[in-house]
């Protein structure tokens, strides 16, 4: 579960980038948030990430309270949440495979451990052929299954994916939201998608909270239009 | 269950990292290095100076000469006297011609026909003397001004620690000479080090926020980094160690031959203390530099 009560975040006191946020987000939901550039979408992401502190209010995900979420307890709290980016996020010198079991191996998993999963999550992707390929030599939307195997292999309870096809055709963009939509529906974690895709968003017909001017303006299931309009 | 962070990759991470910033590390190797032989030579000067001033200081008595004209019962006056003092511990008697046979052997065979000239008009200039040993070096000078004014028929009262004196105020430059020096050269070695490891830290930037993103400890960020500084510190203290082991020990030979009368603390007796401060130090300097320079990066 996360909530966000009566959330704030400023960065100088004065200019509100986020005002006084109430969001409940159940386990194993699919939410699209959606809004205009500068309309505090990447904040919201930041904050669900620890990569900023709130101003004010509190914010729970799962067991952690991220408030008052001490610096040496973000990383286990970092471990609960697989994210997707926008630019991948690949470290250009590590294969696909390598790349994939980084994630495993910063939190210490043994060797044969990783080798199963990794081969398993690349399987589940469809990227077992390129196991041995270096991120150059990948297409945009084979860069982001790599980094949605990534972001899943660790089985966090919520997967966060910002912008997750900001850098892909029409096509593309469909297959790698068929995929979080497809892990949504069999593992049953929580999905968020960031993203101002209006195509998407109505195709999938999910529950979708609008953003403007850092304040939620509406919460609906159904497409982009529909939920702005309301 | 607790898990294990490779060690391997670690080590693989930092020794990599290590050869792609084979540029500054080497920088900091050869900084490292010369940092340690100029701070090992200075203090290797003053381990021997101080060798020496202990030297001195072991002999811990006064040779009292007598007037050249002292007759015998003047002599076991002096004798008397010098014993009746509290600081005196014991009195050696050595008449002039011993005194004379002592100078001959220490001024070498080569003196010898100045020598054999004085046996033969039968001329010694030299007085009957006597060694003093005393207890405390405490109270040398108040033994010293006992023997100069109130006992009789006295011609000079010789001291090693004079010489000792004048060598400890050489050995306390060099101290403070050598103290500064190690401050200076340590403050250059850890702003090199430092920055070496912020360059690596800035060229792993993308890597290292990937990391914190997918849940990274900054122990396991910052271990790689501390390999790396731990490789510079183990070449540079060992080939600086190697160095002054060999350079010191070469020295001591030439000293040994052409100067006998200086005593040269042996390498052997010095190497444990060498190779411990070497590496004790460059470890410090590279594990602290390291930790001082990830600390921004250790940011959440």
């Amino acid at each position: 579960m996360i909530e966000f009560n009566k959330v704030s975040k400023t960065y100088n006191g004065k200019e509100y980038i986020l005002k006084n946020l109430d969001l409940t987000i159940r386990d194993g939901e699919f939410v699209f948030i959606v809004g205009h550039s500068g309309a505090g979408k990447t904040t919201l992401t930041k904050l669900l990430l620890r990569e900023e502190k709130l101003s004010s209010g509190t914010l729970h995900i799962g067991k952690y309270k991220l408030e008052r979420l001490r610096n040496f307890r973000v990383p286990q709290f970092r471990r609960t949440i697989g994210v997707v980016f926008q630019d991948f996020k690949l470290l250009e010198n590590k294969t696909v495979y390598e790349n994939v079991a980084f994630a495993l191996q910063i939190v210490g998993t043994k060797k044969k451990e990783i080798d199963e999963r990794v081969r398993f999550f690349l399987d589940l992707v469809e990227l077992s052929d390129k196991a041995d390929s270096f991120p150059s030599q990948l297409s945009g939307g084979e860069k982001q299954r790599a980094c949605l195997a990534r972001a899943i292999i660790n089985r966090p309870d919520i997967i966060i994916a910002d912008e997750p096809t900001g850098n892909l055709d029409p096509v593309l963009s469909f297959d790698i939201m068929n995929l979080l939509v497809r892990i949504n529906a069999v593992v049953g974690r929580t999905v968020i998608v960031v993203t101002h895709e209006k195509q998407l968003v109505d195709h999938f017909n999910k529950r979708v909270v609008t953003i403007e001017n850092g304040e939620i303006i509406s919460d609906k299931a159904g497409g982009y239009d529909n939920a702005q309009t309301i | 269950m607790r898990r294990r962070y490779s060690i391997s990759y670690f080590l693989s991470t930092g020794l990599k990292s290590f050869k792609r910033n084979g540029f500054m590390n080497t920088s900091a190797i050869v900084i490292l290095i010369s940092a340690m032989l100029i701070c090992g030579t200075f203090s290797l000067v003053f381990i021997n100076i101080d060798h020496n001033v202990s030297q001195i200081d072991d002999y811990n008595e006064i040779v009292v000469y007598a007037d050249i004209d002292a007759t015998d019962e003047e002599l076991e006056q002096i004798e008397a006297d010098i014993l009746a003092h509290k600081n005196t511990k014991s009195v050696t008697f050595v008449p002039k011609e011993e005194g004379l046979v002592n100078v001959r052997e220490s001024f070498g065979a080569e003196f010898d026909p100045l020598f054999e000239k004085y046996e033969e008009d039968r001329v010694n200039p030299l007085p009957d003397s006597f060694v003093v040993e005393f207890e405390s070096v405490n109270g040398f000078e108040e033994l010293k001004l006992y023997l100069d004014n109130e006992v009789e028929n006295i011609d000079q009262v010789s001291s090693h620690l004079d010489i000792a004196k004048r060598v400890n105020q050489i050995k306390n430059i060099i101290l403070v000479v050598s103290i500064v020096l190690t401050a200076l050269l340590a403050i250059v070695s850890w702003f090199i080090i430092a920055n070496t490891i912020k360059l690596t830290f800035k060229y792993r930037e993308d890597e290292i926020n990937i990391m914190k993103y997918i849940g990274a400890t900054n122990f396991f960020i910052a271990c790689p980094f501390v390999v790396e500084s731990c490789v510079v510190a183990i070449l540079s203290s060992g080939i600086a160690y190697v160095i002054q082991y060999f350079a010191y020990d070469y020295v001591c030979k030439v000293v040994a031959e052409q100067y006998p009368m200086i005593q040269t603390v042996p390498i052997e007796s010095l190497r444990l203390i060498l190779a411990a401060a070497f590496f004790g130090a460059t470890f410090i300097l590279c594990i602290f530099g390291t930790i001082f320079s990830t600390r921004h990066y250790s940011k959440v």
